[in-house]
């Protein structure tokens, strides 16, 4: 497997993408949207080739790239820097996750015409940084490419969003870059206790830190990547932004951006600092499973659909929270599966709440009524995102949170128990939403509505097919991710029935 | 042997017909409705194939099994293994579920047309249809407790889907979702029992689970999970039965249910989705066998259930509504049946059950769909203008009130057996009481909707006879109703080419004989006739005597007719706790961790510097005397360190 270039493609398509459109006068707005499609149609292509070629037999980094080259200029020598990208079976579907959304995110900001050229611009940087922090196996790079990934938000915001946009892009910004100090110290603090001179990853992963050190650095990766992810108590910049952002922004924003933070923790903390992971990890679960039944109770009392969607959110990747916290195979298997079926549902969420939030000017439930008579398709495609949240088998959702009660049973019977209690409180505000705005009686009001335009009924396709695919068939991701889960250290082995049988449990 | 290995076939033809009317039934012509019902057709005729070869098998010596199956995902350590397995109790089901599927589907396309125009979404209907059967058919061949929770929560929306399939009406939409809900916490308990089971057996395979439950109780070994585990799990396990079953206090949904299409309720809410909590109790009876309590909890419920909803019965006044509580009645009776160890008679009277259940269903939409009115204090007197569904349905409602020699007299009849031999005598009374008013709360639908003058003249008038379409299945049905019930016997399961009768074929943990008991036979009978007698007694002509007793207390009536309360109490439960904490969680998040916890470092800060900023004057004087503080300051801290 030396096929690094394909990695490397994932980031130079989108950047190179920005690159034309800038040089592209701002009155060619068609131009920019085609340039913008096709290049996130070719990185989706890209990102479907690594994840079906990335060899789960072998598991391990793969599509390694590496340029001795750039490692002797100067700066990044003496600093230990090294362009150095491969993705493992935890960051393979996770690519795919961004291809997908990216691609479906530019297909529905199609109808964007105020200052396309920019959101264009920002919203491809937004996409190589996604897709960076995925692939990058260095220190350096890879914190570079989260703050790629989080910036571009602010502007996106405050320019073409809505609601109280100032409000939620400031507050989004602020608590995101805490986080990120919080992260940059605990770069730091490894990097001079490894005291190897460089920035590598794979390098730094071979150290045996002391625990005390672990355990005192942890933290600045668990709540500085976890903020991100949507962790209780630092969560409620995620739903302001998400009603605050445009649609394609909320796409990214919950579909990819919150598995960053998820995803941080895999890869500084239970990677880097094993011995912290052990000691801290049932805190998280714990939060995990706070957020998740704190979301759902939040989201049963909104009525602006985004709120909705966005408590929702947390509550999802509560899950995810709650999956690493097992430290198992099986439960941190389904907190990988859960980040990519959270990423396809709330995209799909988001991209039908912004059909018919462009159309109608109002997000709020009770102002709906019996919908479904002029967009069927539109209630259709949302009923599907419903079904996948609320763990309907078939769907992604339900392969991923099985994994994650098998996981937390195992490790934490109780909180697990919350985490089943709190998917049940899942099917009531997602039937309360679909029985109030989409189904009963039609409110003549919106008799001028249309139902879903070609574009969206593409991107809601396409991200339908991701929901189903997993949901249907999850062993080709099973497979990649498992492999890479079994390597994690201090994730214990679970389930084989040998050991098991001759003990009692109670 | 080869449909044995091959069973799954038949779940995977209605699941491929879903897809095509799914993709395309909007352009198919007559929406589809051929492809259900091929594909449901095919799958009854593929149930006798499935049929002789278990029989074969069993002749054969092999026990009439078989385990087919694949991994869907494996890592190590963990394996879900998508697997179907065929045995007696699978075969009835499977009979069960293809036969009054395709009945039910062939009565639709007449019972969804009105004036031969078919109803808006006629398409849709067949392809819920479809899919419900797939995930019906996958849930009875599953050999795993995943697979079986896979196309549970399956069933459950479909169930959801044709509840609410009049969706612009307000109350179909609240009674799918609450339908959905309530199975939903019944599930959340069975989510949790499997879990639970797993963890203890690492398998979820049903004879992997069973074997390891029974392991250190009925052998030397240490036992795998200790008794307080083993209840935890089978419990919770059995909250999910009394969901999806409507055991009581989970029966409120069922009733509600009746919003759907009438078909829908004799299909899924009578014949075959409400049974799958039986289905899954009986699947697993050897676990609750070996679980201390589990079989007095399964008595009780099923025996409270019988009773309560019998009562409700009584007054209900629309006639979906009264099938309703019947029905959660009658899955009280077979839980009574469970309770007492005894899956083959459990699984009898679910196969009777079935039959004349769908018949009264099928008979009621046809009384429906004709005259446009379901109340029954609005209707009576049908009989002259609909001769063939009233008969139809009073054979039905006597095979219901156990009145020999139909279907509900036999299978009723060995549950009195079954519960004589292994419960106390107060199971048995109480089961007499709930026996009685089955026959009277089902001769007072047949006299206040059929019998006596008609109330209502416009709606006499409008009255016709169903079409051929939707009485061919009634008469079908009630042929059958007069059959089934000989089952019982070993003659005739012997002449049929089984090693039996229905108990004798369907056992655990023992091939049980079927015998006649004069004495508790000849109880029941009494009991049914009395029941009868008693409504026309109180029901006949205007009801005089009924009043009269409902006046004679009236907080006992008030008490019965808002349904014990249960629903205002679930409402209350949901208005009182589940709304308020959400809205108290997200105030909480406003206000203590938004506009506090983040807000405030942010407020403290734009303070903070707005209060510093009064000192950035610009002046040269001011800049001096800090200078000059500052140098004090320093001053006076270097003395303090020196000392």
């Amino acid at each position: 497997m030396d096929a690094g270039e394909a990695l490397l493609l994932l980031l130079l398509i989108p950047a190179g993408a920005a690159l034309a459109i800038l040089l592209l006068p701002s009155q060619y707005k068609n131009a920019v949207r085609v340039i913008a499609l096709l290049a996130t149609l070719a990185t989706f292509i890209d990102s479907i080739y690594i994840f079906a070629l990335y060899d789960y037999q072998e598991g391990g980094l793969q599509f390694a790239l590496r340029y001795v080259w750039l490692e002797n200029v100067a700066f990044l020598r003496e600093n230990g820097i090294s362009l150095h990208l491969a993705v493992d079976g935890i960051a393979a579907p996770l690519v795919l996750l961004n291809g997908i959304v990216a691609f479906t995110g530019a297909l529905v900001s199609w109808k964007i015409d105020y200052r396309n050229k920019h959101f264009f611009i920002l919203f491809l940087f937004l996409v190589a940084g996604v897709f960076g922090v995925y692939i990058a196996q260095d220190l350096f790079f890879w914190f570079f490419a989260y703050e790629l990934a989080v910036l571009p938000m602010y502007l996106l915001i405050v320019i073409w969003g809505s609601t109280n946009k100032e409000y939620g892009a400031m507050k989004l910004m602020m608590v995101l870059v805490g986080g990120s100090v919080l992260i940059f110290i605990g770069i730091f603090a490894v990097f001079i206790e490894a005291g190897l001179g460089t920035f590598d990853l794979p390098a730094l992963g071979q150290v045996e830190f002391d625990a005390g050190f672990s355990k005192t650095f942890f933290p600045f990766f668990m709540i500085g990547c976890g903020v991100l992810a949507g962790l209780w108590p630092f969560h409620t910049w995620s739903p302001d932004g998400h009603v605050a952002a445009p649609t394609a922004v909320s796409m990214l924003h919950a579909g990819v951006l919150m598995k960053l933070g998820a995803f941080g923790i895999v890869r500084l903390g239970i990677e880097l600092l094993p011995a912290g992971t052990e000691f801290w990890m049932p805190v998280l679960l714990v939060l995990g499973a706070i957020a998740a039944i704190y979301g759902a109770f939040s989201a049963l009392h909104q009525h602006d659909l985004k709120f909705v969607i966005g408590y929702s959110s947390v509550s999802h990747m509560g899950f995810v929270l709650m999956g690493l916290g097992t430290m198992n195979t099986i439960g941190v298997n389904g907190a990988v599966l859960q980040m990519f079926s959270h990423g396809v549902m709330t995209a799909l969420f988001f991209a039908m709440v912004g059909a018919v939030y462009d159309q109608a000017h109002t997000r709020d439930i009770h102002a709906f009524g019996g919908i479904i008579r002029k967009m069927p398709l539109f209630v259709i495609f949302f009923g599907i995102a419903g079904l996948a949240s609320l763990g309907l088998p078939g769907l992604s959702g339900f392969v991923a949170e099985f994994h994650i009660f098998v996981g937390a049973f195992d490790a934490f019977p109780l909180f697990a128990a919350i985490g089943v209690l709190s998917a049940a409180v899942t099917a009531v505000y997602i039937l309360r939403l679909m029985g109030r705005a989409a189904l009963g009686p039609f409110n003549a009001k919106w008799e001028s509505l249309r139902d879903l335009r070609p574009y969206e009924a593409l991107a809601g396709a396409t991200l339908i097919a991701g929901i189903v695919a997993m949901g249907v068939w999850p062993a080709p991701f099973v497979d990649r991710i498992s492999v890479s889960v079994n390597e994690l250290p201090q994730v214990e082995q679970i389930g084989s029935p040998v050991d098991k049988l001759p003990g009692t449990i109670d | 042997m080869y449909w044995l290995d091959h069973a799954w076939i038949i779940p995977a033809i209605p699941a491929c017909a879903f897809i095509a009317l799914f993709a395309l039934g909007k352009r198919l012509p007559r929406g589809g409705d051929w492809l259900s019902i091929t594909a449901i057709g095919s799958g009854f005729v593929l149930f006798f194939f499935v049929l002789e070869a278990h029989l074969d098998s069993i002749q054969a010596g092999l026990g009439g099994l078989s385990n087919v199956g694949f991994n869907w995902l494996q890592f190590e350590g963990f394996t879900l293994r998508i697997g179907f397995t065929v045995d007696s109790i699978a075969l009835v089901m499977l009979g069960v579920v293809t036969l009054v599927a395709l009945l039910v589907q062939i009565y639709s396309v007449a019972y969804m047309r009105h004036h031969g125009k078919p109803e808006p979404r006629y398409w849709w209907y067949f392809a819920v249809h479809s899919l419900f059967v797939a995930a019906m058919l996958a849930l009875v061949l599953a050999d795993n407790l995943l697979l079986l929770y896979i196309a549970w929560e399956g069933v459950g929306l479909c169930s959801f889907l044709l509840i609410g399939f009049y969706y612009e009406k307000r109350s179909a939409v609240e009674a799918a979702k609450k339908a959905f809900v309530t199975t939903r916490l019944g599930d959340v308990g069975l989510l949790i029992g499997i879990i639970l089971l797993w963890r203890a057996t690492g398998s979820f395979q049903i004879s992997d689970i069973i074997a390891a439950a029974q392991a250190g109780r009925t052998n030397d070994l240490a036992p795998v999970m200790s008794d307080g585990y083993l209840i935890l799990a089978t419990l919770m396990v059995f909250l999910g039965a009394m969901g999806k079953s409507a055991q009581f206090p989970f029966h409120v949904w069922l009733p509600d249910a009746m919003e759907g299409p009438t078909p829908v309720s004799a299909l899924i809410h009578a014949a075959t989705m409400v049974v799958a909590g039986v289905y899954l109790v009986a699947r697993l009876l050897p676990l609750f066998d070996v679980t201390p309590g589990a079989l007095q909890v399964v008595t009780a419920v099923g025996l409270t259930t019988a009773l309560l909803a019998g009562v409700l019965a009584l007054v209900q006044t629309d006639i979906k509504r009264v099938l309703a509580y019947s029905t959660v009645s009658q899955l009280g009776f077979m839980f009574v049946a469970l309770g007492a160890g005894a899956v083959g008679v459990a699984i009898f009277h679910l196969l009777t059950h079935a039959v004349f259940k769908a018949l009264l269903f099928l008979g009621s939409g046809s009384v429906i769909h004709m005259t446009e009115e379901q109340d029954a204090r609005r209707l009576g007197g049908l009989w002259w203008r609909m001769p063939v569904t009233t008969l139809t349905f009073a054979i039905g409602a006597l095979a219901l009130a156990g009145i020999p020699p139909l279907a509900g007299f036999f299978s009723k009849d060995e549950i009195f057996v079954v519960v004589n031999a292994y419960q106390s005598d107060v199971v048995l009374i109480l089961m007499g009481l709930a026996a009685f008013l089955s026959a009277l709360y089902m001769a007072r639908l047949v006299i206040i909707t059929f019998l006596g003058s008609p109330k209502d003249l416009a709606m006499i008038r409008r009255a016709r006879e169903a079409p051929l379409l939707m009485v061919a299945p009634l008469v079908f049905l009630a042929v059958l109703t007069l059959l089934v019930g000989f089952f019982a016997f070993d003659q005739v399961g012997r002449a049929l080419g089984f090693p039996g009768g229905i108990n004798y074929y369907v056992y655990f943990p023992l091939p049980h004989e079927f015998h006649f008991d004069d004495t508790i036979a000849a109880a029941t009978g009494v009991a049914s006739l009395a029941g009868i007698g008693a409504a026309f007694w109180l029901f006949w002509g205007k009801a005089e005597r009924a009043q009269r007793l409902a006046a004679f207390a009236p907080p006992v009536t008030a008490l019965v007719q808002n349904k014990f309360y249960m629903d205002d109490l679930y409402q209350a439960a949901i208005d009182r706790l589940v709304l308020p904490a959400g809205r108290a969680v997200a105030v909480f998040d406003r206000v203590v961790v938004n506009d506090t916890g983040i807000n405030g470092p942010a407020d403290f800060t734009r303070y903070g510097a707005s209060w510093m900023r009064y000192h950035v004057t610009g002046r040269i004087p001011d800049y001096a005397l800090f200078m000059v503080l500052g140098i004090a300051a320093a001053g006076a801290l270097g003395f303090l360190v020196r000392l």
